[in-house]
């Protein structure tokens, strides 16, 4: 029987319950939306006591289920105001997994704000909470590397430890602020950067979880041998796919970059042009090549049992660490939208993100929103690394900026703020790519990238024919992608096994055979999509209650008014469209016997 | 008389397989007047199909046996796009239709 951790800020009592029956096919991303929609006040303060920061891992974390390893965290959002899951790769899902812990619930604040804290989680089941004095203020990597040395000289440490932290940023309650999750080497690299989370966490003066797993065993199964079966199955798809198999482990998601200027869709000089004249120089394609020629690592996975391993080190021109190969969607940011063509400033970039811990999206997208309103060029490297050191310090500048793009657009009376639900949007324009504009538009998360990826068969059959300067079938697509993407996350799947599972129909059956044979229980491919549905119907639920409308499912309006070059297009897909994505809520919300 | 060479960008394992010839990822070529279908050009190229997924022509995906004419902007995608513009962008329904057309 999994467990809840309930751990109380205000009082420093920590307790363990049992998970609630009904919620017995509920991991990740499920967990954490039906935990804030049950337990937090729709219209409570995001930094205030009635918060919950909620962390759990997949339904299949700790098992040994093919990228299963991802991690959820949810709160309602300091950055939207609305209902926020970010997940994450690194090792602390499995390590949670294993010790049978379904989720952790962080509530209420301490008295005394001065202190940071740390939850230490043991092999044995102890849990406690102590108090810091030596972590205050420091960014994520030294964070690590100090906590590290603390339980190596009180004998706990060893390498078997997973690390989630903050930076400086989430201390100060910044809304760009993300959670940091330590990765197989033990750097906190991987994160849950979306929508202020790191600033919730902050707010509960915790500063770090560790997580010692040492000599910690699999989870059980109800049925070992056809588990290992799927297991075996759902491994070989992922593996043999072109895109899990080959492209990915190459390049990384960067590979995009390319594919996406060239089809016209690629945000430049904060959303100002679809194409970058200097994307070679920030591509998948030209990192690969620089990290190969400094000896750094160009493929491992960010967790145990990551067959794909899209994920490379990125080093400087000694061949020394400086940050995780930047993502697709880092470069882009802290690249083409802030018109910097040079791989070695957007590491220095990233880096930095990393350090102070803020989501690189948010940054970038606010760092074009600063170089728009003139106070910064465009092309500046220098410039957008001093004003992340603002951030990091805290300045009164910095606390503008590390806010958001939509603060500092406010701020600095800039026109054009690309934000969706006060979130920045990630890296497609979606002028020339209509659908991801619909999932943009109406996510539950704000303006989401991850929110809709897919796999289903009647997807397919809507993917395979929209074209993406029109408007027809862009929300079918959407719907399916954002209910297939709430179900991954919700097992605790990477979602580029979904690559696999598209042209594969024995991946996505090892999918819901591994979860029969894990939990004991019927699934099917109805199943797996229903707890898509009701993942959404928790969060759409709880925006509601929080006083969002369809009017806050819309694009600011320069997508509509201003055409974007080289296609010359304006976003059109209608109101009513991008109303009809959540119609199946009334109908699940119904089911559960919620409102 | 229209120009009679097309642009033509490699990205990805295409990317890298040129460099490894010693080529420029980025390649002007002259085609016929009545220009050619995007497999010819692949193969004009020396490019291994079996690795291409879909081909942009003038930054709009379409399938290989898609027809190029003089002074269009042309792209290779190698199997492999990662992300929802597999779908978005049409990628996907390119790779199916391949072998089709
Ligand atoms: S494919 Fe990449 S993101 Fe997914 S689990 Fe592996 S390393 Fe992590």
């Amino acid at each position: 029987m999994r467990e809840i951790v309930r751990v109380n800020m205000a009082t420093g009592a920590i307790s363990k319950e049992p998970l609630p029956a009904a919620w017995a096919r509920y991991g990740g991303r499920a967990l954490t939306s039906a935990l804030v929609f049950k337990e937090v006040p729709a219209d409570a303060d995001p930094l205030g006591p009635d918060n919950k920061l909620i962390i759990a891992p997949g339904l299949l974390g700790g098992t040994a289920a093919p990228n299963g390893g991802r991690i959820s965290i949810g709160a309602k959002s300091p950055l939207t105001g609305g209902i926020k899951e970010s997940n994450s790769g690194g090792t602390a899902a499995h390590a949670l997994g294993k010790m049978g812990i379904a989720a952790i619930i962080i509530e209420g604040v301490p008295a005394d704000k001065t202190v940071s804290y740390v939850l230490r989680l043991f092999p044995d089941g102890m849990i406690d909470l102590v108090a810091r004095h030596d972590l205050k203020g420091l960014g994520t990597y030294e964070t690590v590397a100090v906590a590290k040395g603390i339980e190596a000289a009180e004998h706990r440490f060893s390498d078997k430890a997973s690390f989630i932290t903050i930076g400086p940023t989430g201390e100060m309650g910044m809304k760009s602020a993300g959670i940091a999750m330590t990765d197989p080497h033990g750097y906190p690299n991987r994160f849950a950067g979306r929508g202020g989370l790191g600033a919730v966490m902050g707010s509960k003066g915790l500063k770090l979880i560790a997580i010692f797993e040492e000599g910690l065993k699999g989870t059980e199964h109800a049925d070992k041998e056809a588990f290992t079966a799927a297991v075996r199955k759902f491994a070989n798809a992922l593996t043999t796919h072109a895109v899990t198999g080959t492209a990915l482990p190459t390049y990384g998601t960067n590979v995009l970059a390319n594919i996406i200027n060239e089809a016209g869709g690629y945000p430049t000089r904060n959303f100002s042009s679809g194409q970058f004249e200097g994307v070679e120089g920030i591509s998948g394609e030209t990192m690969r090549e620089i990290t190969l020629e400094r000896g750094g690592n160009v493929k491992h996975g960010c967790h145990t049992g990551c067959v794909i391993q899209c994920s490379r080190y990125y080093v400087d021109k000694d061949g020394h660490y400086m940050t995780k190969g930047p993502e697709y969607e880092s470069a882009w940011s802290l690249g083409a939208n802030c018109g910097i063509s040079d791989m070695d400033t957007v590491a220095a970039l990233d880096r930095k993100c990393g350090d102070i811990g803020i989501d690189t999206i948010e940054a970038g997208v606010m760092l074009g929103v600063y170089m728009a309103s003139g106070k910064i060029a465009f092309g500046d490297g220098p410039a957008a690394l001093a004003a992340l050191d603002e951030i990091g310090k805290g300045t009164e500048l910095g606390k503008i900026l590390g806010d958001g793009a939509e603060a500092t657009g406010l701020a600095f009376g800039v026109k054009n703020i690309p934000v969706v639900k006060h979130q920045g949007l990630p890296a497609y324009d979606p002028r020339p790519i209509q659908g991801i504009g619909v999932t943009y538009a109406t996510s539950t998360m704000g303006a989401d990238h991850t929110a809709g990826y897919t796999i289903t068969s009647n997807v397919l059959a809507v993917g395979g024919t929209v074209d993406p300067l029109k408007p027809e079938g862009q929300a079918a697509l959407s719907q399916g992608l954002q209910i297939a993407t709430a179900m991954l996350d919700s097992l605790g799947f990477c979602i580029f096994v979904a690559f696999a599972v598209l042209d594969m129909p024995e991946a996505f059956e090892a999918i819901h055979e591994m979860a029969a044979a894990h939990t004991g229980e019927a699934w099917d491919a109805d199943a797996l999509m229903q707890l898509g549905k009701e993942t959404l119907t928790y969060e759409r639920l709880f925006n509601e209650h929080a006083g969002f409308t369809n009017a806050d499912d819309r694009l600011p309006k320069f997508f509509l008014e201003e055409k974007l070059a080289p296609h010359d297009v304006v976003f059109t897909v209608t109101d009513e469209e991008l109303d009809s994505v959540y119609a199946f809520v009334p109908e699940v919300a119904a089911q559960l016997g919620i409102k | 008389m229209p120009d009679p060479t097309v642009t033509v960008r490699m990205f990805g394992a295409l990317h890298t397989l040129r460099k490894e010839r010693g080529l420029s990822t980025v390649a002007d070529v002259v085609i016929p007047v009545e220009g050619l279908t995007a497999t010819d050009l692949a193969e004009l190229l020396d490019l291994p199909l079996d690795l291409i997924e879909g081909v942009f022509c003038n930054r709009t995906v379409y399938p290989m046996r898609h027809h190029i004419a003089p002074g269009d902007r042309v792209a290779f995608v190698p199997k492999g796009t990662p992300g929802p513009h597999r779908f978005f962008l049409g990628l996907y329904a390119a790779g199916k239709e391949e072998g089709e057309g």
